[in-house]
């Protein structure tokens, strides 16, 4: 989607008063893969042609694909702009409350079957099927510039993922792995072990929000739900500042977001909507679905530091690029030891601490 | 490109397999040279049959006589097991061969393409 002529006229006018340097004429032309400074490209930043059509998914795996600024297949599968009448998150759950009569009170027996373990499937949120000048074009200049400078490090194979560092996902690449939905009258813990590590997420049912003053940033946030009839409606707020990554976007400490979840036949199907004045122009949405994972039923209890050690052996270059330690590298961690706490404690006494 | 069939591979097996799952990456693959593969036959010195990632530590003699221990990196234990890879079939001192993309540095260890077991079986 391209920035309409008056929205760039906002925008140089925006930049003008800031003081901020204007693109120049002639850089036009220029792409995330010719550019000299990204910086000075603003007006390109939500042109499709900018990141020479690749999808989100094409820039992150762009160099270890060897296709460095080659053309993408211009997939743009998704409308992300919520069509909800709604500008704040709270206002949006009061609305569904409201139509709701307040909400359905269950008993053990009258909770949908969620049983099971469910497999996640695409959504734009896992950066697939979305050209880059799409999200790009949902975000504020701040954020939007946050994004290009992330993209770019992507294509370069600079790639910056929590999880290699043994560092939470957060609760947008969360929302991407949710595997078990536990349903119980008074919570819903939603459970994903897909590969970094095993994550919880509580949903308190007919609860309010811890006071504003008491709350506390979380990685999943605080959610808040209520039943309406068989489909769960969560609010959820005090979500930890994050990012995304695999050219996505970041966010900040104003997410929140109201989903919707119902079992339709062998599938859970969901939504959810995003609000972040800080980062988006607008709210925007996303369609979640999940079908029942007819490969296992068994979860793998998963923690980051399995194999990669205490945040060790997976690392960063000096140039950006994520490198790995193996024995005989410094500071190597061995995944096979059995008991690790037994060479700590060798080399203390080896080096009494006093 | 190796990459894509690599992908396009996998694609069609998880379809064959009647597969729902989405594969994620953990950590970027930008340490290893996708350009380049290399074979080994050695014998598997230790198992490390666990997420993130599945490790095998392979000793390999070269033509010179030296032996060399090699890191190979796999998928996750999900993942292998949706193969049919299991922990039983990776014992030490089993002699398989595996193809790898290796780091870019070349210290050795790399990214496995595909892994044949003692007993003939191959993954990848």
């Amino acid at each position: 989607m391209v920035m309409s002529l008056r929205r760039r006229m906002l925008v140089f006018c925006a930049l003008a008063a800031a003081g901020a340097s204007i693109p120049l004429a002639g850089q036009g032309s220029a792409t995330l893969f010719t550019t000299k400074d990204y910086r000075q490209d603003r007006d390109r930043w939500t042109d499709p042609a900018y990141y020479l059509f690749n999808s989100a998914r094409e820039l992150t795996d762009m160099q270890v694909d060897n296709r460095y600024g080659q053309k993408g297949k211009g997939e743009d599968r998704y409308q992300i702009k919520s069509a909800y009448p709604f500008t704040d998150s709270w206002a949006h759950y009061q609305a569904w409350l409201k139509k709701a009569n307040g909400g359905t009170t269950h008993t053990i027996a009258t909770l949908p079957d969620w049983d099971g373990k469910w497999a996640p499937q695409p959504t734009w949120l896992d950066s697939r099927g979305i050209q880059a000048s799409t999200i790009a074009s949902a975000l504020t200049l701040k954020y939007r510039e946050y994004y290009v400078q992330q993209v770019k490090a992507e294509t370069e194979g600079r790639h910056w993922w929590a999880a290699a560092f043994c560092l939470p996902d957060g609760f947008i690449r969360g929302l991407t792995r949710a595997e078990q939905f536990v349903v119980r009258p008074a919570q819903v813990m939603i459970v994903s072990d897909m590969l970094a590590s095993t994550q919880v997420r509580w949903v308190y049912t007919n609860a309010a929000h811890t006071p504003a003053d008491k709350q506390l940033e979380h990685w999943q946030g605080e959610s808040v739900s209520f039943w309406d009839g068989h489909a769960l409606v969560i609010h959820t707020n005090a979500i930890k500042a994050w990012n995304a990554t695999h050219s996505m976007f970041e966010w900040s400490d104003q997410l929140s977001a109201v989903e919707r979840y119902e079992r339709v036949g062998e599938e859970l199907v969901g939504e959810i909507t995003l609000y972040d004045p800080a980062a988006f122009l607008y709210p925007v949405h996303a369609d979640l679905k999940y079908r029942r994972n007819r490969d296992s039923d068994r979860m793998v209890y998963s923690t980051c530091t399995d194999t990669n050690g205490p945040s060790a052996n997976i690392f960063v270059r000096p140039n950006g690029i994520t490198d790995e330690k193996i024995p005989g590298d410094p500071g190597y961690w061995d995944p096979t030891d059995p008991r690790p706490w037994a060479k700590h404690y060798a080399i203390g006494e080896r080096t009494p601490a006093r | 490109m190796r990459t894509h069939r690599l992908t396009t591979t996998l694609v069609i097996a998880l379809l064959a397999l009647g597969s729902d799952v989405t594969v994620h990456a953990h950590h970027s693959h930008a340490m290893f040279d996708l350009t380049k593969e290399v074979t080994l036959t050695g014998t598997i010195s230790k198992v490390a049959f666990r997420n993130p990632h599945v490790m095998v530590f392979l000793d390999v003699t070269g033509s010179d006589g030296q032996t060399v221990s090699w890191t190979v990196e796999m998928s996750t234990v999900e993942n292998e097991q949706r193969r049919g890879l299991f922990p039983s079939m990776l014992k030490p001192g089993d002699r398989i061969t595996v193809k790898l993309n290796p780091l870019r540095d070349g210290r050795p260890g790399g990214n496995y393409t595909s892994l044949t077991t003692a007993d003939g079986k191959t993954f990848d």
